[in-house]
């Protein structure tokens, strides 16, 4: 990479990947400096524009996130390898900062067990709007069968993190609750999801019936 | 208590996108800036790439991170930077 001539450089954050490598990286305070302050305002504006979408702006809160945004991206600087540009790479950590905040904030003090607890899945439940007995007949045979898997198949654990994340609790979360890690706790789910899949499928019920049933309203 | 209908209706969804081989959240979260920017520049989804769509389509919440940089990137387009 080529010095870059900061009499020509680009302004504020219109910068290029090379430019920004170089100057969140130079031993010139004034050049890293003026860098770290375009990052941390092109990321203040996307996060505002992103999470004020989905309702969830504080000021407070959105600095904190930047903040701890800048120490991730600048710990992970030398591991940037170009699959994207600095942009993306830097706004997607910071979006995954914001999301891991969020959820300890929304979730860290819901108990798992009072979530799921009493969780059952009721064969009887009717989805989607169904016209014709014939419909209704063939949904309610696929979630006799469903129900049938999940008694017979699936583990505690299984099914309580399915019904967890059904309830809106991000995986991550239960992970962290079960003191396992997502990684292991996503081969646990895909496992089980596997199981009904193939059950019903083993059952006659193809994925068919499945998207029938979504597809009618669900 | 019972699952509602829109829970089960969101379990028949996880069902119908189960596949054999499927990326983990933190597997997807790894690669999602490679996805990003190859949607942003309309390059083709392929090898890695199409596990990581289908784990957005199965995934409410990688799907809904995804948005957010999306939203993120274009806010800061929009602003002209």
């Amino acid at each position: 990479m080529n010095a870059p001539d900061h009499g020509q450089r680009s302004a504020g954050a219109r910068r290029s990947d090379d430019e920004w490598l170089a100057d969140l990286a130079s031993t010139d305070e004034a050049i890293r400096g003026a860098a770290l302050v375009d990052l941390q305002e092109m990321l203040l504006r996307g996060l505002a524009a992103s999470l004020s979408k989905r309702g969830k702006v504080d000021d407070a809160f959105l600095e904190d996130i930047v903040q701890e945004s800048l120490l991730k991206i600048l710990d992970k600087l030398s591991s940037f390898e170009g699959r994207s540009k600095f942009r993306t790479w830097a706004v997607t950590i910071a979006v995954r900062t914001a999301v891991s905040s969020m959820r300890r904030k929304e979730w860290g003090n819901v108990s798992l067990d009072a979530l799921t607890a009493d969780a059952n899945f009721d064969p009887g439940v009717s989805v989607g709007n169904l016209e014709t007995a014939e419909d209704r007949a063939r949904q309610s045979a696929m979630f006799l069968q469903l129900h049938e898997l999940i008694e017979s198949e699936l583990s505690e654990k299984q099914w309580t993190a399915i019904t967890a994340e059904l309830r809106g609790m991000p995986l991550a979360e239960v992970a962290e609750k079960q003191n396992t890690n997502p990684n292991a706790l996503y081969k646990v789910l895909h496992d089980a999801r596997k199981k009904l899949r193939r059950g019903l499928e083993a059952a006659g019920f193809t994925i068919d019936d499945v998207k029938a049933a979504l597809n009618r309203g669900a | 208590m019972a699952l509602n209908s829109q829970q089960v209706g969101w379990l028949l969804n996880m069902i119908q996108e189960t596949h054999d081989v499927e990326l983990s959240c933190p597997q997807c979260g790894e690669v999602l800036d490679h996805y990003v920017q190859r949607i942003l520049d309309g390059e083709p989804i392929d090898g890695l790439m199409i596990q990581v769509k289908d784990h957005l389509r199965a995934c409410s919440g990688c799907n809904d991170q995804f948005q957010m940089v999306l939203d993120a990137l274009e806010a800061i387009e929009a602003d002209g930077e």
